[in-house]
């Protein structure tokens, strides 16, 4: 996950309710490094609102440790999700990287 | 077990209790029974179980469910029609689903296509929308009384702030927003201000609230409906604005107060996503003259299974230590320690009391049973052009669940029978006097610490003329041999005896019944037939309530002690001077009232020392093995009667042929509990011929 100057996290395709363990392990261990975190979301095709909620809780926690993050290239499912639950601006409020 | 585990086991667990009402529904709008407000029933079955599929990503069943619920909506909706058609299609749609719930338990992968022919009807269905009911087509349901949705549009504004225990509870929200957006034009904004840092997240809990903005022309009731199953009332407050257009419909005074409010409160409330005190929660939907009554608040919680057997197990190791201590109360004189022998007593009443209690926590009522035998029927009478009623009697008896799990196959096999060659065709009976329509009637009751089912149809009855002569052809009986009308009836339970002249794929091939009886037997029950020639057979199954105790006989064999299942005592004697034979082959057999009965002697069917040899001085037990095969168990003497707690031998020990299971008796001691039907296996074949008369 992490190389060089910053810390990857690459989503998996499917973030359904099952994925929940993994992915908040993987946020809680990008928010204890001390690097700019890039969340690649290209892969998602399943983004359930239990793993959005993650996603949420680790933005608050980069933002809080001033820990600079971006999310690369989200694919169209992880965009419509955000939008969809009524959280758009939650995402716009974050770094988009294409 | 993990969480997510857990939460799949729980959503297949209420898959199947949720596809069981779904059909219950629909046999009650084929039967006519049904009503509006079932329609809505149905069709928030099928919703729940989509809600779950997707949250754990299941994909087939997920399309598959969406596909029956589009169907259903537009049932409910009145834009489709019901027909008795559309039940079938809606019944053949259950199966896919209950196949498909069962493929993702599994693990497994149904073919590719399984569900297609059904998936492309039900699209079919649901595009061809209301149908022409031809004069001459199957009946069509008895009219179900739809609120029509009215025309004009209407505006909500919904705060939904659902509970931590959301996901728990295996609700995915992007459903009920993608349900939402269906009916009409839908503003969403979530507020996220709960969401902690990840540090403090907790993956189970949901921290997220939305208020909506929903315009549509759906009715109030509807959207409530759509919301109301996966929210309660607590968490989901809906404003109906109301801005009824087009049609002059007058808007809702009741809401005209709050409205009020509102304005002048200048709260918008939308982009807020927390309710505005002045949202008033949303009144529960009723259907006026549909809406069923209430029904009293029933508290449970779901235990598992395995804990439950776990004290059923441990409450059978209480009633032991009881017995066992009452046997050695026994040796105190009465006048000592009276105070220890009340207080013994006690506790053996508690203790049974207690082992009656969690005995009754396992049980569930015949009407899990009962339930599947409407479509059964439905569909053999269809098979076979007959018209059956089906009335069934006594669905809260309860049972234990280790029984009731093997009532539906016999069950099953009683009724297809009692249907395909029973009842006549409504042409027959109408030659006969009889209604055209044929009667089936499934009772249960308690009757004497015993489960008794009775299934009664007013078919033809047996023909005990073919019924004996295909017994005598198939050596069942000889010609000589007397038998009354009872024995004559109960002959249908022996292996390959058929009266049918033609097989069909529903019975006819004479290894049902005999099958039926021994998997009857084989729970410790009893199954009779009583039938009166054209006019009536009625089946009697008697069973155990449960199989976790056993009233058995104790008998003693050397220095060992058995138990033998009361269930297949005939009866015990002393043999006289000249009743046992000997056979050539070797083997005893016993003349009894003209027949011979094979001996098994117990002390060497197990290797037993110190046993009496002496058979003047031995006790025979007739005994019936499964197969109705009587054979005469040697024994030494008979101890007495008692209920006993059923051990099993092979998860505590190893699998022994010949032997059931074992129990503790009060004295401490291990009894083995005999297995009738395995004991003359290896042994006296009831062909040997007779040789010299043996001492």
């Amino acid at each position: 996950m992490t190389k060089g100057a910053e810390c990857r996290v690459a989503l998996p395709a499917r973030l359904d309710i099952a994925a929940i363990g993994t992915l908040h392990k993987a946020l809680l261990a990008a928010a204890g490094q001390k690097k700019p975190v890039v969340i690649d979301a290209e892969q998602v095709t399943t983004l359930s609102t239990v793993c959005v909620q993650a996603l949420l809780a680790a933005a608050n926690s980069f933002r809080q440790r001033k820990i600079p993050f971006c999310v690369a290239r989200p694919s169209d499912v992880f965009v419509t999700t955000f939008d969809g639950l009524g959280l758009f601006s939650s995402l716009m409020s974050w770094e988009v990287r294409q | 077990m993990d969480e997510i585990a857990q939460l799949r086991q729980t959503y297949f667990q209420e898959c199947d209790e949720v596809l069981s009402e779904f059909e219950a529904h629909l046999m009650a709008l084929d039967e006519g029974r049904g009503n509006a407000e079932t329609l809505r029933a149905a069709f928030r079955a099928i919703h729940s179980i989509k809600g779950g599929a997707s949250a754990f990503g299941y994909r087939r069943l997920v399309n598959f469910a969406h596909a029956l619920e589009t169907l259903l909506d537009k049932l409910r909706n009145g834009s489709a029609t019901l027909t008795a058609d559309t039940i079938s299609l809606l019944l053949r749609a259950a199966d896919i689903v209950a196949d498909l719930v069962r493929a993702a338990q599994s693990g497994g992968e149904l073919i590719e296509k399984h569900e297609g022919a059904v998936l492309d009807a039900l699209v079919l269905r649901a595009d061809a929308g209301a149908l022409a009911v031809a004069p001459d087509a199957a009946p069509t349901v008895a009219s179900v009384n739809l609120t029509p949705a009215p025309a004009g549009k209407y505006h909500y504004r919904i705060a939904f702030n659902p509970r931590s225990d959301l996901f728990q509870r295996g609700i995915e929200p992007q459903l009920m927003i993608a349900e939402l957006r269906q009916t009409g034009s839908l503003a969403v904004t979530a507020d996220a201000g709960a969401v902690p840092t990840i540090e403090a997240f907790d993956p189970k809990r949901n921290y997220l609230s939305w208020a909506f903005e929903l315009e549509t022309a759906t009715p109030s009731e509807t959207v409530a409906e759509t919301l109301s199953f996966v929210a309660d009332d607590d968490e989901l407050a809906i404003l109906n604005l109301d801005r009824a257009v087009g049609n002059g419909v007058p808007q809702n005074p009741a809401t005209e107060a709050t409205k009020a409010t509102e304005d002048s409160n200048g709260d918008t409330a939308a982009g807020s996503a927390r309710p505005s005190a002045d949202i008033a929660p949303r009144p529960l939907a009723g259907s006026g003259d549909d809406a069923l009554g209430i029904a009293p608040v029933v508290s449970s919680i779901r235990v598992d299974l395995h804990k439950l057997d776990t004290l059923v197990n441990l409450v059978g190791e209480l009633v032991i230590s009881q017995a066992m201590l009452n046997e050695q109360l026994s040796l105190v004189p009465t006048d000592k320690f009276p105070g220890l022998i009340r207080g013994v007593q006690e506790l053996s009443q508690h203790a049974r009391n207690l082992q009656e209690s969690v005995m009754s926590m396992r049980a569930q009522p015949v009407k899990l049973v009962f339930a599947r035998l409407p479509r059964l029927v439905r569909e053999v009478a269809a098979e076979t052009g007959k018209r059956i009623r089906l009335l069934m009697i006594g669905e809260d008896t309860e049972i234990d669940k280790t029984v009731i799990e093997h009532l539906h196959d016999p069950l099953t096999h009683m009724i297809r029978n009692a249907i395909d060659h029973g009842i006549e065709t409504p042409e027959e009976r109408a030659t006969m006097g009889k209604p055209p329509e044929g009667l089936i009637r499934v009772s249960a009751s308690h009757i004497g610490g015993k489960i008794v089912i009775q299934l009664a149809d007013d078919g033809r009855g047996i023909n005990r003329q073919k019924v004996l002569a295909r017994a005598i052809e198939k050596g069942i009986v000889t010609r000589d041999q007397q038998l009354n009308d009872e024995q004559i009836d109960n002959l249908i339970f022996a292996p390959g005896l058929s009266t049918a002249t033609t097989v069909s794929n529903i019975s006819g091939r004479g290894v049902g019944m005999d099958i039926v009886r021994r998997n009857i037997q084989r729970l410790g029950g009893r199954i009779t037939i009583r039938s009166t020639p054209g006019i009536e057979s009625i089946f009697y199954l008697s069973l155990p309530l449960t199989l976790a105790v056993l009233d058995g006989m104790v008998v003693r064999v050397g220095g060992e002690t058995y138990v033998v299942p009361l269930s297949n005592m005939v009866e015990t004697l002393r043999p006289q001077p000249g009743q046992v034979r000997t056979l050539v082959g070797g083997g005893d057999v016993l003349s009894l009232r003209g027949e011979y009965v094979p001996m098994v002697y117990l002390h060497r069917k197990f290797a037993v020392s110190q046993a009496n040899t002496d058979i003047s001085k031995a006790l025979v037990m007739l005994v019936e093995t499964d197969a109705s095969m009587r054979i005469g168990l040697v024994v030494d003497e008979i101890v007495g009667q008692q209920q006993v707690v059923i051990k099993s031998l092979e998860s505590n020990y190893d699998a022994i042929h010949g032997i059931g299971g074992a129990t503790i008796l009060g004295n401490g001691r291990v009894a083995l509990i005999v297995d009738v039907s395995m004991l003359l296996t290896g042994g006296i074949s009831p062909d040997s011929p007779l040789v010299s008369n043996a001492a």
